[in-house]
């Protein structure tokens, strides 16, 4: 027999959907010298028994060279009757001393076919003693042979690092980084994928975040250690009262503030690093990357919440983010062009979006075309009301607004505020004309978008200010907007050789139906649709990492 | 906290009392098909953003929808109240999806399926969005004759580019460039980039400016623009049947990529329609030829080790047959990699 390890555990008498048939596997009973033997029929009987009576299974019409397809095809081919599809199939219990026997409809398949002879198996609680296959005859055991396993939550087979206690968040499971109970690196491939999540996840998400990407990436064919990391991207400093996801930009000063310490994490980890990041995970590798010297083998942006022009500098599209009017003043005035008003040498001349983390040659930017999150603002409109459509391009359009200064610990200062310095008889904001005929030198000393936080930005010492890391990356998240769209969104053209892979056009096996929806017609691939859709719809997406993982 | 907890009270008193004043916008849709023909019962929605829920991640949001089905004329007026002038509609067939939810069933009959459109309303008088009542014009395509074609979602690095104002040809039955780069056999399309290079950066991006040519092998093939969106109407994107005339002989491209600014001339409601493999009688009459559509733009841009080059191709491989209506479960091309599939008629 043939099997593997094993993942969450079943409260269910049958399939509970085709999000449940991840925490199957497949076992291949391969009886053809045993039916030769013990025809069945008469006295002879096949039972399955295991001591812990953990274990739950479908019968399957598959054969062994394609056992993987109750994972990514349907066919009524499935449960006791051979006519239910894997994702309904009913699941038969394997029970402790007596066993249960195999049907005769079952057996015969095999007889037919010897290749056949596949069910899946899951777990309703830890086990540790082996699957049996016996045959009886007459009541008399004449063949016996095991199955080893070893099957605890899916937690026991990969690391995990808890970064939150970086900026003081609390911590419930701590960082572990010994080789994982039920998946030992030594029956690994000697590759380590770590994975890092977005934001607005707690712990508790994480590790549902941490676990289902490694679900998928094993039944893709992934045989590499893995790491889930966790970070503090939920700030909710007024715990409850205002919904988490209003707290992005504390969330993106967190995501740099904690990026050096991945890298320490990362770097004692054994095997070839490959990191893959969802959202503004991406922010913390991008960080570990320019900023602190990660260099894994491959990163895989997964709807990257980070401006395209962190990467590219040219991508410029900033009527989709600027608020009105701030069109109709020169974009000379602007927070995103401040940093072109003092040199290279000089800190405030990093305070901009653009090039901030420059090219990086291996990563492949998985971005969505049917984005909700992320999607482009391409009418320009400016926004009073958000939900989650477009909601990135909402955080980016009301830095230095009224929105942010109603949130605790969020600053409003840069971004598309006026200073009112500039204001006319002290009421009115100048009108363009006039502030374009306001000098360098003056826009230096004080900007004519609304002040900095930090008056010492303004003066002699404001380029040794500008180069503390919290002040960079507090400007950066609060006060300068992007100026192009996001990353998860669109191709980053021109870069990443053909490592753009638009997920909604290229990897989409299906969709469920009911994500087909009068709102929604086309079916889009939304924001954490990696996660959140069932494995057999996004299948191909996991299985384009995994070939990539293999690859080098 | 004050400060926070008034606002968060206003903010709850102003979101009850709007959902009470919310502008209504009123819109009227006539349905026919692609040949212009009325379609009747045919089922309408429109939608519209209601509210945001906090959640996992960026939280959901929550839809009102509104339907509706056209009368003898193909017509059906909707109403629905919106926050924000942003209204989604569509020919909705709830529950009839099938095939990968590629098709639906409106009145027993099979179309394709219509992934509809947007309006978005900017102004409101006396809590009606303006304009008032417009007329919106939904095509609905019918599954009429899907047949076999070679189609290939090419999207690639290549080096043979880094031979630059060299023609490269492209096979679309065999699915690769021609000899010596690849194993095709007959030039349908001839690329060919013109390029000058700049600077390579130290993070290894290539400035360059470059123009994409395309040309054929023979008199009568030639290529067609056709503009359509790609998120919008019916997932048949492009007309059932490739018109007889109107190719041409060349085609260019160009781009650019600049420390301060890139363009890459091409954008996604691009598409084309082509001819190769023509052949004339001796009065120049076309006896024979191949025709297939391009879903999507041609695109390319410049590396510091090639070219990068990405289309989505259908080839219908059967002599002067112009119907452009793929076969989804016919792709001639066997064993693609996945993410070289094609996902539309």
């Amino acid at each position: 027999m043939v099997g593997k390890f094993l993942r969450n555990f079943s409260k269910h008498w049958k399939v509970n959907g085709r999000s449940d048939l991840t925490d199957f596997f497949p076992v291949w009973l391969r009886l053809e010298s045993a039916l030769d033997a013990y025809p069945p029929g008469g006295d002879i009987e096949y039972r399955l028994r295991q001591a812990d009576g953990a274990l739950r299974f479908v019968y399957t019409d598959l054969v062994a060279t394609n056992a993987g397809n109750y994972l990514i095809t349907d066919a009524a081919s499935y449960g006791s009757s051979f006519t239910k599809n894997a994702y309904e199939a009913d699941t038969i219990a394997i029970p402790d001393v007596v066993g249960v026997p195999l049907s005769s409809d079952f057996l015969s398949r095999i007889a037919s076919d010897p290749n056949k002879g596949v069910i899946l198996v899951e777990a309703a609680k830890p086990a540790f003693f082996p699957l049996v296959l016996e045959v009886w005859t007459n009541d008399v055991k004449v063949l016996e042979t095991p199955l080893r396993l070893s099957i605890l939550g899916v937690q026991n087979m990969y690391r995990w690092i808890n970064l939150r206690h970086v900026t003081s968040g609390k911590e419930k499971r701590i960082t572990r980084t010994v080789s994982p109970l039920n998946y030992p690196d030594n029956i690994s491939n000697g590759k380590q994928v770590v994975f890092v999540h977005g934001f607005n996840v707690d712990e508790k998400k994480a590790e549902a975040w941490g676990s289902e990407i490694f679900k998928r990436l094993y039944q893709s064919g992934s045989r590499a250690m893995y790491t889930a990391v966790t970070w503090q991207g939920d700030e909710d400093p007024l715990i409850g009262l205002m919904p988490a996801a209003a707290y992005y930009h504390l969330d993106v000063i967190n995501a740099f503030q904690v990026a050096s310490a991945l890298v320490s994490e990362v770097t004692d980890l054994p095997g070839q690093k490959y990191v893959a990041a969802h959202s503004l995970g991406n922010m913390v590798v991008s960080s570990a990357i320019r900023d602190h010297g990660f260099n894994p083998a491959r990163y895989f942006m997964i709807d990257a919440a980070v401006a395209m022009e962190a990467y590219k500098s040219s991508a410029y599209e900033p009527l989709d983010i600027a608020e009105p009017p701030w069109p109709s003043y020169t974009n000379r005035l602007w927070a995103s062009e401040w940093y072109k008003l003092f040199d290279e040498s000089d800190g405030r001349h990093d305070f901009t979006w653009r090039g901030r983390f420059g090219n990086i040659p291996q990563a492949v930017n998985y971005y969505s075309s049917g984005e909700d999150v992320l999607k482009n603002n391409e009418k320009h409109e400016s926004m009073l009301i958000t939900g989650v459509e477009r909601s990135w391009i909402y955080q980016e359009k009301i830095k230095g607004r009224l929105q942010t200064t109603i949130l605790r610990r969020v600053t409003s200062h840069g971004g598309w505020g006026f200073n009112n310095d500039y204001n006319v008889f002290n009421l009115i904001t100048m009108p363009a004309d006039q502030a374009a005929l306001i000098t360098t030198n003056q826009l230096r000393a004080n900007s004519f978008f609304k002040r900095f936080y930090e008056d010492g930005l303004y003066g002699s010492d404001g380029s040794t200010v500008a180069s503390i890391p919290y002040v960079r990356a507090k400007v950066l998240a609060e006060a300068i907007p992007a100026t192009s769209r996001a990353t998860g969104r669109n191709e980053v053209g021109g870069y990443f050789g053909d490592n753009n892979i638009d997920l909604m056009k290229k990897m989409k096996n299906g969709w469920p139906l009911k994500r087909i929806t009068q709102d929604d017609p086309d079916g889009r691939w939304f924001h954490s649709d990696s996660k959140n859709v069932a494995y057999p719809y996004v299948y191909k997406f996991f299985d384009d990492m995994v070939y990539k993982l293999n690859e080098d | 906290m004050k400060k926070i907890l008034f606002v968060l009270a206003l903010g709850l008193t102003g979101s009850l009392a709007a959902q009470a004043r919310d502008a209504v916008a009123q819109m009227t849709f006539r349905v026919t098909d692609d040949f212009g023909n009325v379609v009747t019962n045919a089922p309408v929605s429109v939608s519209t953003f209601k509210k945001w829920i906090p959640g996992d991640g960026f939280g959901r949001d929550e839809h009102a929808h509104v339907d509706g089905v056209t009368d003898t004329n193909g017509t059906v007026t909707l109403k629905i109240p919106s926050k924000t002038g942003d209204v989604r509609y569509s020919v909705f067939a709830a529950g009839t999806y099938f095939d990968k939810t590629l098709k639906m069933k409106v009145c027993g009959m099979d179309y394709y399926k219509d992934r509809g459109g947007s309006v978005l309303f900017k102004n409101n008088v006396d809590r009606k969005w303006q304009p008032w009542n417009p007329t919106v014009d939904l095509v609905v395509k019918r599954v009429l004759n899907p047949v076999p074609m070679y189609a290939q979602f090419l999207e690639r690095s290549d080096t043979m580019f880094s031979a630059y104002n060299t023609p490269v040809g492209y096979d679309l039955m065999k699915g690769d460039w021609v000899s010596p780069y690849g194993k095709g056999e007959i030039s349908d399309f001839i690329f060919s980039l013109d390029c000058q290079l700049g600077e390579v950066t130290r993070d290894q991006i290539q400035y360059f400016d470059a123009t994409m040519h395309l040309t054929f092998s023979n008199e009568g093939d030639g290529i067609q623009e056709y503009e359509a969106k790609p998120r919008q109407g019916s997932v048949l994107r492009l007309p059932r049947f490739a018109p007889d005339t109107g190719y041409k002989p060349e085609w260019a491209q160009k781009a650019f990529e600049h420390k301060d600014a890139s363009n890459y001339g091409y954008n996604e409601n691009q598409n084309y329609i082509y001819r190769v493999r023509t052949k004339k009688d001796d009065e120049g009459c076309i006896v024979s030829a191949l025709y297939g559509k391009i879903q999507g733009p041609i695109s390319f841009s410049v590396l510091n080790f090639g070219a990068k080059f990405g289309m989505k191709y259908y080839l219908n491989p059967t002599p002067n047959d112009r119907n452009l209506e793929f076969d989804l479960k016919q792709n001639l091309f066997k064993n693609l990699p996945s993410r070289e599939e094609v996902q539309e008629p």
